[in-house]
């Protein structure tokens, strides 16, 4: 009985898996986000056209930035914005939903089948675009290909992977309990995350940014030198420092609940309203 | 009776809105026809039927089962939803394919399943063609293939011939009683009697949220003969029309304007003999006539007024 129910959620999970992979792969917004992941190669391509100084001396610090604010903060988010959440919103907004909600489908399987084809679009995207920067600054700057470099990427990269985990499991939970869920996104993720890390005190630690900061490889110090930055809150900041294991394990309970909440939300939710004449 | 379909007390709001109020009723097999007028509760019944709603009051059993959430019981479920629900990039035998997927065939089966159903519907010329290119009738062509290509035993119809062309409803009236025949049950939801009429002689009445009536439609045929019918007489005569028509034993009421009467009357089918008479002799002379509420809710609004509740 538990064997035929395991081998049931499996075949749910790979046909969710197949079908999300198969419909993503040809949609506008995968093409759009494939030319946004690797556009950041064009920046060390840019400052070595223009500056033969800068990037020999900051080569290094240029590939750091462009792994932390660009790969990790900017685009990570939008990953799971536009293949996470607007998947799942296709599919509730159109109702198209209905058809599967009345089938014998396993809703943890077709979340979990949804998730990891999300994830392993969007990694690959990541992981080219870290790949073909790394590559570029090796070419052009001052980063050597050796295990030191190589180590930094595969370090970005892994944090990348982290960050698209976490923001993936958010992006589904919103896409499939609330109603407006890609103006809740961008809000939770370019507003509230951007906000409260630079607020002093404890508010970043509801945000995926904080965890995803600390498991940053330690030269890269430039993350400190924000706009805004108060002796109280550098203070607190360390205070309340949070280490690599730590923030991993944040990570991977934070997405075990949200995911669990879409699980939950693809249960019990209603999709669908009629037109309804009824008396009060 | 085997019951199929169970209500009990069932019930389901939207915010203040009472979509569905105290239903009970035990549904057998065979094909049953769901009438009532838009809005009625039909769409509703259905998909508490199917699990998409929760009940607010009251349960839901198929075959003895709650749907909701319910795999075990969802696989012998079908569904052609009223609305057009699409990915429109997708091609029509893609999304059979996958919803085959969903419903527990291996690659080979689903494929081979799909095929055989496009065929059956004639779209086998078109099944690699996007969904978006397809006209309104092929769109619920697809939408009925994937409803019944899983060989379900329950299969809910809400409103299955909206959009399609004449000969493809004789193909569906053909079908539904091809599937009637082989021992599913099919609950049939339309606001025309006429093509209830043509898959089943069984229907629920809904109106309002409620079960207005279970029975046969050649009864609730006789209620839509018998009750009282308003007829709107365009003429450029009013006050004649007028003399001649009061004095119809079967008109209760006659009214006039300008350039046209109104009038009621218990016996539709006399009255209209009479009128003709009455064009014939040359004792009147009218631009046109019609019945003004000569549809379901009229039936409807007639079956509360005669405080009808439950039973033919």
């Amino acid at each position: 009985m538990i064997t035929s129910r395991a081998k049931s959620i499996y075949l749910d999970l790979k046909t969710s898996f197949l079908h999300a992979l198969t419909i993503t792969l040809r949609r506008d917004r995968f093409i759009l986000m494939s030319i946004i992941s690797v556009l950041p190669v064009m920046i060390p391509i840019f400052v070595a056209l223009f500056s033969k100084t800068l990037f020999r001396e900051n080569g290094l610090e240029i590939f750091v930035k462009l792994c932390e604010q660009v790969y990790i903060h900017t685009i990570a988010p939008l990953l799971a914005l536009f293949l996470g959440l607007i998947g799942i919103r296709e599919e509730v907004d159109s109702l198209t939903i209905i058809y599967l909600l009345t089938r014998p489908v396993s809703k943890f399987a077709w979340v979990l089948g949804r998730f990891i084809a999300y994830f392993l679009v969007s990694a690959f995207l990541m992981v080219m675009g870290i790949f073909f920067t790394f590559t570029s600054c090796v070419i052009l700057g001052s980063i050597h290909f050796d295990t030191t470099g190589v180590s930094l990427m595969l370090q970005y990269m892994g944090v990348g992977l982290a960050g698209l985990i976490a923001y993936g499991a958010i992006s589904f939970s919103l896409g499939t309990a609330i109603n407006h869920p890609i103006i809740a996104g961008v809000i939770l993720f370019f507003g509230w995350e951007k906000l409260a890390n630079y607020i002093p005190g404890i508010a970043d630690f509801w945000t995926v940014q904080k965890y995803l900061d600390s498991m940053f490889p330690a030269l890269a110090t430039q993350r400190y030198n924000r706009a805004v930055v108060s002796v109280l809150g550098s203070f607190q900041k360390e205070l309340y420092f949070v280490s690599i294991n730590r923030a991993l394990v944040t990570i991977f309970i934070s997405t075990v609940i949200f995911l669990a909440l879409s699980v939950f939300s693809m249960r019990y939710r209603e999709f669908t309203k009629d037109r309804v004449v009824g008396s009060k | 009776m085997d019951c199929q379909i169970e209500a009990v007390d069932l019930s389901k709001w939207f915010g203040e809105v009472v979509a569905l109020n105290n239903v009970s009723i035990q549904i057998p097999s065979g094909i049953i026809g769901l009438l009532g007028p838009n809005g009625a509760g039909k769409s509703t019944f259905i998909k508490l039927a199917l699990g998409l709603y929760k009940p607010s009051k009251g349960k839901i059993l198929i075959l003895g089962e709650k749907p909701r959430n319910n795999p075990r019981m969802l696989s012998q479920l079908g569904y052609c939803p009223e609305m057009d629900h699409f990915v429109e990039e997708i091609s029509g035998y893609e999304f059979l394919y996958w919803l085959a997927r969903y419903s527990g065939f291996d690659a080979k089966e689903a494929k081979r399943r799909v095929l055989e159903i496009l065929d059956k519907f004639k779209m086998t010329e078109k099944m690699y063609d996007p969904i978006a290119t397809y006209s309104k009738g092929m769109r619920q062509r697809i939408k009925l293939a994937q409803a019944i290509m899983h060989d379900p035993s329950v299969i809910f119809l809400d409103e299955p011939m909206n959009g399609l062309d004449p000969s493809a409803r004789e193909e569906l009236f053909r079908l539904i009683n091809i599937l009637g025949s082989q021992g599913k049950t099919i609950l049939f939801s339309s606001h025309v009697l006429h093509e209830v009429e043509r898959v089943t002689d069984t229907v629920i009445l809904i109106y309002n949220g409620r079960i207005l009536a279970f029975g046969k439609v050649r009864e609730i045929r006789d209620l839509i003969q018998n009750h009282p019918r308003k007829v709107v007489i365009k003429t450029f005569e009013p006050k004649k029309v007028y003399n001649q028509l009061s004095i119809d034993p079967n008109i209760t009421s006659v009214s006039f304007d300008t350039d046209e009467v109104t009038i009621h009357t218990t016996d539709p089918t006399s009255t209209f003999k009479y009128i003709n008479e009455l064009i014939i002799e040359d004792k009147i002379s009218i631009l046109s006539y019609r019945c003004a509420d000569e549809d379901l809710q009229s039936v409807f609004q007639y079956l509360i007024s005669i405080h009808m509740p439950k039973g033919l």
